[in-house]
């Protein structure tokens, strides 16, 4: 290096410079080109990689993946407001699509596969359409059960039994659309009052509260936990990978999650976009999921074993309440978990 | 150039660096200070005082134990003959490479519910296991700087202590604790903020025992407020304010920086037998003990895993930290040094100010940094001249890139800009006198004499300005988005899922590249610097 | 327990070596002879590699440092840099054999090494000379058995060396502790100490009162430690042991001597050196150097020392320094002056070769 580098003049150069090509090079170039879409995704990283895959392969169209929790990726979406990002999002619970439209964030689109939607799984002006659905369930370790000398749980209240204190696995529900749907059966199982004072007394039980609704089942695989409260694809797939674990589905009563798709306002590909929404809507599209292992319950009513049917046969004893109302207790539940469980 | 010329072209290079870290600092924590109010004044933030008092005993039992065990450590290791010290040293050092959320996870592989000792352990999560995975993860800093410290102990003063007839106690508080005061009071108040200020062992760790950094960690990421988030980051960083105010009474580089004295070990101390040094030499054996079980025990749950332990996914996350690191050392160490250089020239008083801004940055809590930089930079800003557009997150310019680099450059430039500055006045009065006598000017003055001097001590700064960002926790997971992966939110994020063996593999593979870049960017300062000879 | 004081050092540095109470032995010796190592020896800073230590008749070898009755002053005076004068000192009351009236030692040692104004001073405000004072005062508080100096006077500067070496004295005589004085300088030893201990690559060569290790150096090598500037060889005529001790004759300046010699020269025959201070030869002035007359010489150099002026004079056996006292009238011979040469037997001393 000559001298006249290390002048301070030509290293204040250097610096602009190298700022200049980072930001230049890192920036997110985003989907210029026309055959490619850009999806915000909230389910399960394999079934998000499944659906971008297959959608792929169908279209032609490359897909540029980014996975966010459902929280998060509406977060996402809200600073995004006019510097759009995004063209789909897909995935993660539906009370986040109903904020999302409410604040106009999502562009209605009605698919020629929307008809096979059921009307109670998607939202009427076409601003999202279910496209998955997972039980509510345990995801139990016969052994830690056993180690714990302990019963297997098969109601909300025997997961009050003090042997499992600090044995249950569940995310927080500020950060996992999972937990929360799990919260707010309580209230619907219980009513307000009493349902929190069971709240209260199973958050007692809790060993720690993970960020993610998809990490209560691993805690349970590691062993540092004897049971999870989950969706109940995710433990069937750990089952089907050769973990010793068991779905539960509890007698008292269940809930499920209704995983939605919508384009966002101000896509940058609208005609991708659209063709996206044909796919995820489609029998293919919704079955292309389970190439990732986990098996979530189809919203089409042509699907077998679709939810409706499920529903209608009461395999599960599903309680729940209406979306709508979901959405309307979130922000106080979430205050009084917040105030009263988390600190 | 006339002395009043440099003066005024070296406060002008300031000019620009200060209008950056203002707009990139400065405005991001006064916004974060006046949210912080105003959560205080509308009283919307539960429970945190009880996470605040429960925070607070967390750190100072943390700092205690691991400042008395650094000690203990440092005293065997001073007692011992060269080869087994650098033994000591190596091990313990070694532990610097380990990020904080390794440690944890090591914890829960020995001792979780699922882990080796489980068996005999009492339960980890909770403070017990947090105390221990603190402690371990910050005792390499407690006994480096002791031990760097006690360079400047005269093994004569101990030999003489001794033929008076001191004993261990004696020899400890006359002689060995004298020269500890002021850089093991700075180290002990780094120690408490960084425990404070850390999420990712309480991530893995807390059970159901809330602090206020992983508090601050959900309220960013999660549904909720971000006046917690904000007063939290103002809290943090209230025990660094009696320290820069140390600081700003007394500037000498020295309380931060002990004087390096340069190569060769330091001879053995011969200390009096006594309860203290065995009860020391008992402690230390333990603390390895305990270190080595935690490796060993990471090793095994890796050789035993039945998954791929490293991923495509994980591949992509080193080379998107590496490369931030890189570019963000590219960045810092060009701006300290010309930072160091427009101060030493700008006048004492400007100089004065510029190192006190350069430790109030460096001191200050990562934690708050990040927070207060996403709150800001979140969303677009609105200015009379325009919208600053936002800079954190995948929506805003260049993907969040800007905001991991100012992340990463922030802390950096401090640590360049005091390593230059103490290399400056490092080179002696009467040598500097002698050269100019002989007839050098100002530029082989510094290219000749200042630069091989300080060389090896930026070369090191470097090194570990680069080794840092690469390991770092905060500010890089309040930043972070998956178009910009970071080591630690995707260690995080493996950790949420109990995936502790990835976690070591990550670890393992980041500590290795940590060791040959921090020896590459050595090597390349030590060469640019480089030795051209001495008048 | 003064009775059976003092150090005994035995197998150690080669040598049996008994120090007495009240008695001050100096250390002589180049670089690296193992002076220091001798005196950290004895303190129990460092290993005993042979021998025993015994003080006041106690073996030292399992007794740690800091409860050996010595105390050690090292070369640079080393203080504790955060304590005061008084501190400093003080800090050794607490260890030694303390009277209940601890304050009044205190006040005592200051005073006696001058150190009462300085009592509140920290070392780095202090001069070489008053660091080893107050390091001095420490020793004195503490009335320790053994003392041991390592070169004390070494960073002193030559104004205030007298002075200390003075008051070092002085401390002795008052503690009345048996104490190694370890110097490299030959004056300061003849000056204080009773005997003198030459060491030679960690073995002690020679031990005597000052006088005999001045006058009868066991060994050349022993004279030029001690400044002896005159070596001639020469061969024994011949060996006689008497009332007057053993002697040796041998020719040497031309002429036959019958001179004082080392016990251990015994064979006719054998090579001999005569080692000679200045003092032991005389010189007269002749007018003319003759050719071949090995007691002739010719000045070569003059020092002029006051009340003597010493000559480097050029003959046939060497250079040979000879002192020549002046009188009040009398001035230094110049140089190129021819003399004539002869040996006082009396001053002379012959070592084996």
């Amino acid at each position: 290096m000559t001298p006249s580098l290390r002048s301070p003049c030509a290293l204040t150069a250097l610096v602009v410079l190298a700022l200049l090509v980072v930001t230049g090079c890192t920036a997110a170039d985003g989907p210029a080109e026309r055959d490619e879409v850009a999806v915000l995704c909230s389910n399960d990283a394999e079934i998000c990689r499944a659906w971008a895959a297959a959608f792929t392969e169908r279209s032609g169209r490359d897909v540029t993946l980014v996975r966010l929790p459902t929280s998060e990726a509406l977060e996402r979406i809200r600073r995004g407001e006019g510097l759009p990002e995004f063209d789909i999002w897909h995935g993660g619970g539906a009370e986040m699509y109903v904020e999302a439209a409410e604040e106009g964030l999502l562009a209605p689109y009605t698919s020629p596969e929307t008809a096979a939607i059921p009307d109670e799984f998607r939202d009427p002006e076409g601003s999202w359409s279910g496209v998955y659905s997972s039980m509510l369930a345990f995801c139990v370790s016969p052994p830690g059960l056993a180690a714990l000398d302990a019963q297997t749980p098969r109601t909300w209240d025997d997961l009050l039994d003090p042997a499992l204190t600090g044995q249950v696995s569940t995310a927080s529900p500020r950060t996992s659309g999972t937990a929360f749907t799990a919260m707010s059966l309580q209230i619907d199982r219980l009513g307000d009052e009493a349902g929190r004072d069971y709240l209260a007394a199973l958050y007692g039980q809790v060993l720690q509260f993970t960020r993610s609704g998809t990490a209560p089942v691993q805690v349970v695989v590691h062993d540092e936990a004897a049971v999870a409260l989950t969706f109940a694809p995710y433990c069937e797939a750990a089952r089907a990978e050769g973990h010793d674990v068991e779905t539960v589905v509890p007698h008292d009563g269940t809930d499920y999650e209704i995983g939605a798709v919508a384009v966002l306002a101000d896509a940058p590909h609208a005609r991708g976009a659209r063709e996206y929404i044909d796919f995820a809507l489609s029998a293919e599209g919704q079955r292309s999921g389970a190439d990732s292992g986990i098996h979530q319950i189809a919203t089409r009513s042509d699907v077998p074993g679709n939810l409706a049917e499920i529903l209608a046969d009461g395999r599960y004893p599903v309680i729940g309440s209406p979306l709508a109302e979901r959405v309307e207790r979130r922000d106080e539940l979430l205050g009084w978990f917040t105030a009263e469980v988390e600190r | 150039m006339t002395e009043r010329g440099t003066r005024l072209m070296a406060r002008a290079a300031l000019v620009p660096v200060g209008a950056g870290a203002l707009i990139l600092v400065g405005w991001p924590v006064v916004r974060m200070a006046t949210q912080a109010f105003a959560a205080l004044a509308t009283a919307s933030t539960p429970g945190l005082g009880r996470t605040a008092a429960v925070s607070t005993g967390l750190s100072l039992t943390v700092t205690v134990l691991a400042t008395v065990l650094g000690l203990a450590l440092a005293l065997t290791a001073r007692t011992l003959p060269i080869r087994p010290r650098r033994l000591f040293d190596a091990v313990i050092g070694a532990l610097l490479l380990v990020p904080p959320y390794t440690v944890a996870a090591a914890v829960v592989a020995v001792g979780g519910r699922g882990g080796r000792f489980a068996a005999v352990l009492p339960d980890v999560y909770g403070l017990p296991g947090m105390v221990l995975a603190m402690v371990v993860a910050h005792l390499p800093i407690a006994y480096l700087v002791i031990r760097v410290a006690w360079r400047v102990v005269d093994p004569h003063l101990v030999e003489m202590a001794r033929v008076h007839g001191a004993r261990a106690g004696e020899v400890f508080r006359l002689v060995l604790l004298p020269p500890l005061r002021a850089p093991l009071g700075v180290t002990a108040a780094l120690m408490f903020v960084s425990t404070l200020s850390d999420p990712s062992i309480p991530a893995v760790l807390r059970g159901r025992v809330p602090t206020l950094a992983h508090t601050a960690y959900i309220e960013v990421i999660a549904w909720g407020g971000e006046g917690t988030a904000s007063l939290i980051a103002v809290l943090l960083a209230l025990p660094v304010l009696p320290l820069l105010l140390v600081l700003w009474r007394r500037p000498e580089p020295s309380l931060l920086v002990t004087r390096w004295l340069g190569r060769g070990a330091s001879p053995t101390l011969a200390l009096p037998s006594s309860p203290l040094v065995n009860a020391c030499r008992a402690l230390s054996v333990l603390v390895l003990a305990l270190v080595l079980v935690l490796m060993l025990t990471a090793g095994t749950s890796m050789a035993r895993a039945q998954v791929a332990l490293v991923t495509p996914a994980m591949r992509a996350v080193i080379i998107s930290t590496l490369g931030y690191a890189l570019v963000a050392l590219l960045i810092a160490a060009p701006l300290g040094v010309l930072t160091a250089w427009a101060s030493q020239r700008a006048g004492e008083r400007v100089a004065r100010g510029a190192d006190f801004l350069q430790v109030t940055l460096l001191l200050m809590p990562a934690t708050t940094l990040g927070i207060a930089f996403f709150l800001a930079y979140g969303l677009e800003t609105p200015t009379p001249w325009g919208d600053l557009p936002a800079l954190v997150g995948g929506a805003s310019l260049g993907s969040g890139a800007v905001a991991l680099l100012v992340a990463f450059v922030a802390p950096a430039v401090p640590l360049v800009h005091l390593a230059v500055r103490a290399g400056q006045q490092r080179t002696p009065q009467a040598l500097q006198e002698t050269a100019r006598v002989l007839g050098a000017g100002r530029r082989r003055l510094a290219l000749q004499l200042v630069l091989p001097r300080a060389g090896a001590l930026v070369a090191a700064t470097a090194a570990a300005v680069a080794a840092r960002n690469i390991v770092s926790v905060v500010p890089v997971v309040f930043l972070s988005t998956p178009d910009a992966p970071m080591v630690a939110s995707f260690a995080l994020d493996l950790l949420d899922r109990a995936s502790f063996e990835q976690t070591f593999a990550l670890t393992g593979i980041i500590a290795v590249l940590v060791t040959a870049v921090g020896a590459a960017v050595a090597a390349a300062s030590a060469a640019v610097v480089g030795r051209r000879g001495s008048l | 327990m003064r009775n059976e004081g003092g150090l005994e050092l035995s197998g150690v540095a080669g040598v049996d070596l008994r120090v007495r109470s009240g008695e001050m032995v100096a250390l002589i010796g180049p670089s690296g002879s193992g002076k220091t190592t001798l005196l950290r020896r004895v303190a129990g800073l460092d290993p005993l590699p042979a021998g025993t230590v015994r003080i006041a008749g106690r073996d030292m070898a399992r007794v740690p440092v800091e409860r050996r009755p010595a105390t050690m002053l090292f070369e640079t005076p080393v203080l504790f840099p955060q304590l005061t004068v008084e501190e400093n000192v003080g800090f050794a009351l607490e260890h030694g054999r303390a009277d209940a009236t601890a304050a009044d030692q205190l006040d005592v040692a200051l005073t006696s090494l001058d150190l009462r104004t300085l009592r509140t001073r920290y070392p780095h405000e202090l001069s070489a000379g008053q660091r080893q004072r107050v390091a001095l005062a420490r020793a004195l508080v503490r009335r320790p058995e053994v003392m041991l100096f390592d070169e004390p006077l070494a960073h002193v500067d030559p104004a205030a060396r007298t002075g200390l070496l003075r008051e070092i004295a002085r401390i002795h005589e008052r503690l009345g502790s048996a104490t190694l004085l370890v110097t490299h300088d030959w004056s300061d030893a003849l000056a204080v100490a009773d005997r003198i201990a030459v060491m030679r690559e960690g073995v002690i060569v020679q031990v005597g009162t000052p006088r005999q290790v001045y006058s009868r150096p066991a060994s050349a090598w022993v004279a030029t430690r001690v400044g002896v500037p005159n070596f001639l060889s020469a061969h024994i005529e011949g060996v006689s042991t008497g009332a007057d001790g053993h002697r040796v004759r041998v020719s040497a300046l031309g002429q036959r001597w019958e001179v004082p010699a080392a016990p251990d020269l015994r064979a006719v025959g054998e090579e001999c050196i005569l080692l000679g201070h200045p003092h032991a030869f005389t010189m007269e002035q002749v007018t003319e150097r003759r050719a071949v007359d090995p007691r002739r010489g010719r000045i070569l150099t003059t020092t002029f020392g006051g009340d003597h002026v010493d000559h480097d004079v050029e003959t046939d056996a060497g250079t040979l320094v000879i002192r020549r006292p002046l009188g009040p009238r009398d001035e230094p011979w110049p140089r190129g002056t021819p003399v004539e040469v002869a040996l006082v037997p009396e001053a002379v001393w012959a070592v084996p070769h």
